[in-house]
C-alpha cells in the first residue's frame, strides 16, 4: 500500500464519499420526483436518465432537460443539485491537487521513478556520490565512453545542473546523503550489474562513511573513494577500499615526477588526459630554489616531494600555527610584493601558489611574474573552482592544478584500462634513456590525433574455435598486431605491457607468444583500436590474422565440405 | 467508543444488509427485487469500499479486496439492467431478470466474505 496510487486514494477518501453521496442523493431525487412527458401523462425518471443527467449537471456541461422538459418540481431539485455537485467536485479536484504539489508527496514519486530507473539499468554501471566538479567532469567522461553512472548528491541544485547539462546518455540522480546506506541502496549497491562505487564529497568524513558502507554492503563492487587527509585514507585503507585518491599527493608526485624525469611525466600525461594532443616539448621544471606559497594540505604535500627531489623550498603561509608550518616560514599571504622579496623570490626558479582560494592564488603569480619581469619562472597555481578555468588559462602557467581533474582523470585511467595503473608505475622507475625511446616510438606512431590505450584480455571461454586455435600454441604479439582487414599489415599501435599470470612484462617483443589468460595493454590510434576489438571478438576474423585462412563455420558449408 | 469504529462497521454490515434484501426472492419475477434496494446497495458499497482504503495491514488488503469485487458485481448487475432497459430495448425478460439477480448474488457472496473476516477480526482484538 506504499505505491503512490494508493497515498493519493487514501487521502482522497473524505471528498471521494462526499462526491458519492452527494451524486446518489441527487440520482435517487430525480427518480422520485414526478415528471410529465409531452402528452401530459405523469413520468418517472429511470435512473438510466437520472444518472445520465445528474453527469453533466454535475460536471458543468449542462445538455438540457432531457428527454422531456422538467416540471417545476424537478427544476427545484436541479437547483439543489447545481450547487452540491460541483461544489463537491472542486472540493474533491482540490484536494487532488494539494495531494499533488505535496512536497513529501513528490520525494516519494521523485524517489520511486528514481528506483525505477536504477532496477531497470542492464549494463554494467558506477555510482558516483558527490557530483560537484569532480563528479560532473567524471560523469560527462564516462558517459562519452559509453560507461553508465548513478549520480547521487545531497544539494537538489546540483542535481538540477545535471538535469540541464546532462550528456547524451541518461543518468539516473537522485537528491539524497550518500553517507546514509538506504540511499547507497536505492541507488543500486547491490544491482548485479552494479561494478563500482566512486565516492567524491569534499568531506572526508562522508567518504569515509560511504566506503564504510559499501565494504560491509556489497563486497564486490569496486570502491574508489576521494581522501584529502592522510588519516581519512589510512582509514580507508585499513579496510580495503580498492582506490584512494588524494588529488595533492598526486599532484605533489606528478611535479616531482616531472622535475625527476621529464619524459616519464611526458608519458604519464599523454596516457591520462582524456584528449591529449602529442606535446612537442616536455615540461622542464628547474630545479633550484622554490617559494611554496599556502601550507595547507596541498602545500605540504608539494614541500614534501620536492624536497625529496632535492629542491630548497621557502615556506609563505598567512596562518602559520593553524597550519603547523616550520620555523623558517615567511608570514603572510604572499600575495604582497614585500613577502615574496623576504621569501627570497629574486633567486628563486619555481613559485607555487597553493592557498585554497583562488583570487589569491593568481595575485601570487602576477606579482611574482611583476617581480621577476625578463627572468623566466616556473609557476604552478592550484585551481579551486572549475569556473574560474578562463583567468588561469589567461595566466601564463606553467602548470595548472585542479583537483577535480586530477581525480577524475585517475578515476578514468583506473576504470578504462586496470593495466594502465601498472604500467604508469612501472615508467616511473624506468631510466631516462628508455623513457625517451618509449616517448619516441610513440610519437612515431602518428602525429595529431588522439592517443588511445586498451587491454586486450586472451581469454574467450566460450569459443571453441579459440580455445582450438590457442591449444595449438602458436598466438604471440605479432599476429595480435595485424590488420583484420588485410594480415599483411600491421595495426598502427604499440604493446605496452603483458601481464602474464600476475607477472609483468614491459614493452614486450613482438616474437613474444601468448597463452589463455594473458591480458596485454596496447596504444594506438582509433581505428587500430576498434580493429582489434574486431578480431578479438569475432571468431572469423580471429582465425585469419591468426592462420591466415578464412574459415566458414555455417552448418551448410560443413555439409559441402 | 471509537466513532469511527462504528462507522467502518455500519457500513460494511449495512452493504451486507441490502445486497441480501435485494438478493432475496424469485430469481425471475422483478417485483421481487426493487431497483431502489440495487442503488442503495451499490451507493453504501461503494461508500464501504472508499473507507476500507488505506489500511496497511493484510487484513485491511484482504477487505479492501472483497469490496472491490463486491462493487464489480453490483455495477454489472446495473448495467445489465440499464442496457436491457434502454439501450438495446429487450425490457426485463426474466433471463434479463435472473442475470441480474445471479450478478448481485455474486457480490453478497463477497460481502459475506468481508463480514466474516471483519467479525473474525473483532473478535480477536476483543480477546
Amino acid at each position: 500500500m506504499n505505491s503512490p496510487i494508493f497515498l493519493v486514494l487514501k487521502r482522497l477518501r473524505y471528498p471521494l464519499i462526499l462526491l458519492i453521496s452527494i451524486y446518489s442523493i441527487l440520482i435517487l431525487g430525480f427518480t422520485l420526483i414526478p415528471g410529465q412527458d409531452d402528452q401530459g401523462n405523469t413520468w418517472y425518471m429511470s435512473f438510466f436518465h437520472a444518472f445520465y443527467f445528474v453527469s453533466f449537471m454535475g460536471s458543468t456541461i449542462g445538455f438540457g432537460e432531457i428527454p422531456y422538459a422538467f416540471n417545476e418540481a424537478q427544476r427545484a431539485w436541479a437547483i439543489v443539485g447545481i450547487f452540491f455537485s460541483v461544489i463537491a467536485w472542486l472540493y474533491s479536484i482540490g484536494t487532488l491537487l494539494k495531494i499533488l504539489r505535496d512536497p513529501t508527496f513528490q520525494k516519494v514519486l521523485t524517489q520511486s521513478a528514481f528506483e525505477n530507473s536504477v532496477n531497470r539499468l542492464n549494463f554494467p554501471f558506477y555510482i558516483i556520490c558527490g557530483y560537484g566538479d569532480t563528479g560532473s567532469v567524471l560523469a560527462h567522461e564516462l558517459a562519452s565512453l559509453d560507461i553508465q553512472t548513478v549520480v547521487l548528491d545531497w544539494k537538489q541544485e546540483r542535481i538540477d545542473y545535471l538535469d540541464i547539462d546532462e550528456p547524451d546518455m541518461d543518468i539516473p540522480a537522485f537528491c539524497a546523503d550518500a553517507s546514509i546506506p538506504d540511499n547507497l541502496l536505492s541507488a543500486g549497491l547491490t544491482h548485479p550489474k552494479c561494478v563500482g562505487v566512486i565516492s567524491l564529497t569534499d568531506d572526508d568524513q562522508t567518504n569515509l562513511k560511504i566506503s564504510i558502507a559499501v565494504k560491509l554492503l556489497n563486497k564486490n563492487v569496486q570502491l574508489i573513494s576521494r581522501a584529502e587527509t592522510m588519516e581519512a585514507a589510512d582509514n580507508m585503507a585499513s579496510f580495503d577500499t580498492d582506490h584512494i585518491i588524494n588529488p595533492y599527493e598526486v599532484f605533489a608526485k606528478r611535479l616531482a615526477l616531472a622535475i625527476r624525469s621529464p619524459g616519464a611525466f611526458l608519458i604519464y600525461d599523454w596516457f591520462t588526459s582524456p584528449d591529449s594532443t602529442l606535446r612537442e616539448e616536455p615540461l622542464d621544471p628547474p630545479k633550484g630554489w622554490w617559494v611554496v606559497c599556502g601550507y595547507g594540505r596541498f602545500g605540504k604535500a608539494v614541500d614534501r616531494y620536492l624536497r625529496y627531489e632535492g629542491i630548497r623550498t621557502v615556506i609563505v603561509e598567512a596562518f602559520p600555527e593553524y597550519n603547523a608550518a616550520p620555523k623558517s616560514v615567511i608570514t603572510g599571504s604572499g600575495t604582497e610584493a614585500i613577502t615574496l622579496k623576504d621569501a627570497g623570490i629574486g633567486k628563486a626558479v619555481g613559485i607555487v601558489a597553493g592557498t585554497d582560494n583562488d583570487a589569491n592564488n593568481l595575485s601570487i603569480i602576477v606579482t611574482a611574474h611583476e617581480l621577476k619581469v625578463g627572468k623566466t619562472l616556473f609557476s604552478v597555481a592550484r585551481q579551486n573552482n572549475e569556473s574560474n578555468s578562463k583567468i588561469f588559462e589567461a595566466a601564463d602557467l606553467s602548470m595548472i592544478m585542479q583537483p577535480a581533474c586530477i581525480i577524475a582523470r585517475e578515476i578514468l585511467a583506473l576504470i578504462k584500462s586496470p593495466l594502465l595503473a601498472e604500467f604508469l608505475s612501472l615508467v616511473r622507475r624506468q631510466k631516462r634513456s628508455w623513457v625517451n625511446i618509449l616517448i619516441s616510438r610513440v610519437s612515431g606512431l602518428y602525429e595529431t590525433e588522439n592517443l588511445n590505450t586498451w587491454t586486450i584480455k586472451v581469454n574467450d571461454m566460450d569459443s571453441r574455435m579459440i580455445r582450438e586455435i590457442l591449444a595449438v600454441g602458436d598466438i604471440n604479439v605479432a599476429d595480435m598486431m595485424r590488420n583484420p582487414r588485410d594480415r599483411q599489415l600491421q595495426l598502427n599501435c604499440i604493446p605496452l605491457l603483458i601481464k602474464h599470470k600476475k607477472q609483468f612484462r614491459l614493452l614486450p617483443e613482438t616474437q613474444d607468444s601468448l597463452s589463455n589468460g594473458d591480458e596485454i595493454l596496447f596504444c594506438g590510434d582509433h581505428d587500430s583500436m576498434h580493429l582489434m576489438h574486431w578480431s578479438m571478438s569475432n571468431v572469423n576474423a580471429f582465425q585469419y590474422i591468426a592462420c591466415g585462412e578464412e574459415y566458414f563455420s555455417g552448418y551448410l558449408w560443413k555439409f559441402f565440405k | 467508543m471509537n466513532f469511527e469504529k462504528v462507522v467502518f462497521a455500519f457500513f460494511i454490515v449495512l452493504a451486507l444488509t441490502l445486497n441480501f434484501g435485494f438478493f432475496l426472492g424469485d430469481y425471475e419475477n422483478p417485483l421481487h427485487h426493487n431497483i431502489y434496494e440495487l442503488f442503495a446497495a451499490i451507493v453504501i458499497s461503494l461508500i464501504a469500499t472508499i473507507i476500507k482504503l488505506g489500511d496497511k495491514s493484510h487484513m485491511g488488503a484482504v477487505l479492501l479486496a472483497t469490496s472491490l469485487v463486491a462493487d464489480l458485481h453490483l455495477i454489472a448487475a446495473a448495467l445489465t439492467w440499464g442496457t436491457a432497459e434502454h439501450i438495446t430495448g429487450t425490457g426485463l425478460t426474466p433471463a434479463i431478470m435472473s442475470t441480474i439477480v445471479s450478478l448481485s448474488g455474486g457480490a453478497l457472496l463477497a460481502n459475506i466474505t468481508s463480514v466474516i473476516l471483519f467479525v473474525a477480526e473483532t473478535i480477536v482484538v476483543r480477546r
